[in-house]
């Protein structure tokens, strides 16, 4: 007849990780916020958003290595620039519209993956190929594969429809595979 | 979209999801170079005024989490122990509430000790009256911080739980013993102190992680039972909590 009652949160070494996480990548936080507003206010509000996204993600940092998790950080800055602007309507919004010519464009035949996975021996042909990409698809890619954004949370940055998320996805992949294609293209020409 | 093409996406996919986490790791080896860059130069410097920004966003943060994390498991927790304890006096328990023409004698409150528990019951005595019973409580004071968490009606007790932003947790409970319910409570490790408030007589149980208080309705066979999670809640605040307290 006993009435146990236990601990009920459990000894966290969390707020100490965030801690230790914003110590270390500090300046590179405020070095991002800093490429997208001059205002130290703006910065300041960017880097207090981006820790709260981080707390949130915690246990997903913590599984990282040092240069993904960089990488994670910094892309978060990234997003929350981006979205504190919107708010502050300093730059247009990102849309991309699906007309009938896009669609189109998806049901030509695609390069395949495979282009992708020869790619991975270049570091520094899919480095550029990710950023001669449009904006908006680059932010799109890295939100998903470096944050592991889900689409509604995608959806919601883009102002789409969550299912048009996918489609849009679909696009940025298989633009990004062309250009790696004509990329190679224009190597076999120069060895010619 | 067909079977093929879903097929073909979700191998897009994966194969995407490969080649970016080698590229957040090339692009994360740049990103540790500027770092240390950085850190190195005095002029990338973030201000102290930030710095405490930033602490106190980690801080608050925490908090809410591990409040709304606490709140959520101790009223799961107390709705557990709540419901043990009322599956006690459920089980005993006959008749409940008055009903027409029902005609109840004066009950006396009998406390027995066991070797690991104490029993709680009313016993029969003296003249007739009526039973009448309380359905409700409203607690005039409470500690600094505590906010209501949430309210539990079962078949023979109401509930109320109150949490503070440490996580520690109060609740309250009214229970109806009828003619021939038994309150059982844990004896092990308690330490026991009596009082009178208000003309009730209180018994409080000091345990290790906990302290419960007992405090018996005659005039209506009913008990109020309050569990406090912290074992650091002051004795006076308890009994300040009951002598705030109003039956309805």
């Amino acid at each position: 007849m006993a009435f146990p009652l236990q601990p009920f949160f459990r000894p966290s070494g969390d707020r100490e990780f965030i801690l230790s996480l914003y110590n270390e990548y500090a300046r590179l936080m405020y070095f991002t916020a800093r490429r997208y507003t001059a205002k130290a206010d703006l910065q300041n509000d960017i880097v207090q958003e981006s820790l709260l996204r981080l707390i949130r993600n915690t246990s997903t940092l913590r599984g990282l290595d040092p240069p993904a998790l960089s990488t994670y950080i910094v892309t978060t800055v990234k997003n929350v620039s981006i979205d504190t602007l919107r708010k502050e309507k300093r730059i247009r919004e990102h849309t991309v519209e699906l007309d009938d010519e896009s669609v189109r464009e998806l049901a030509s035949p695609e390069p395949a993956p495979d282009e992708l996975m020869a790619a991975l021996e270049d570091r520094g042909r899919l480095t550029a190929a990710l950023a001669s990409l449009p904006e908006d698809e680059r932010l799109l890619l890295e939100q998903k594969y470096f944050l592991g954004s889900s689409d509604r949370e995608l959806a919601r940055f883009f102002r789409c429809k969550p299912g048009s998320i996918r489609m849009k996805l679909t696009r940025a992949r298989r633009h990004m595979l062309r250009i790696l294609r004509e990329d190679r293209g224009d190597e076999s020409d120069d060895e010619a | 979209m067909t079977k093929r093409e879903r097929l073909m996406d979700q191998y897009e996919d994966a194969a995407f999801a490969l080649v970016m986490d080698e590229l957040a790791s090339w692009e994360g080896e740049e990103y540790l170079k500027l770092n240390r860059r950085l850190k190195d130069d005095p002029a990338a410097a973030v201000p102290e005024s930030a710095r405490r920004r930033a602490q106190r966003t980690v801080g608050r943060a925490f908090r809410k989490a591990r409040t709304a994390s606490a709140a959520k498991r101790f009223c799961g927790a107390v709705n557990r122990a709540a419901v043990v304890f009322l599956v006690l006096a459920v089980v005993f328990a006959a008749a409940l509430t008055a009903s027409a023409g029902f005609r109840a004698s004066a009950y006396r409150f009998v406390m027995r000790a066991f070797d690991d528990h104490y029993e709680y019951s009313f016993e029969s005595g003296g003249e007739d009256g009526e039973a009448k019973p309380y359905t409700a409580f409203h607690l005039g004071w409470l500690p600094e911080g505590y906010l209501f968490c949430q309210g539990v009606r079962g078949p023979v007790s109401y509930s109320e739980v109150y949490q503070n932003v440490d996580g520690e947790a109060l609740s309250v409970t009214l229970v109806s013993l009828g003619s021939f319910g038994v309150a059982a409570i844990d004896a092990e490790g308690a330490v026991l102190r009596r009082e009178t408030v208000k003309g009730y007589e209180v018994t409080v149980l000091f345990y290790k992680d906990y302290i419960q208080a007992v405090i018996p309705l005659p005039e209506s066979r009913q008990m109020l039972h309050l569990l406090a999670s912290s074992p650091e809640l002051p004795y006076e605040a308890l009994i300040k909590i009951i002598e705030n307290m109003t039956l309805t």
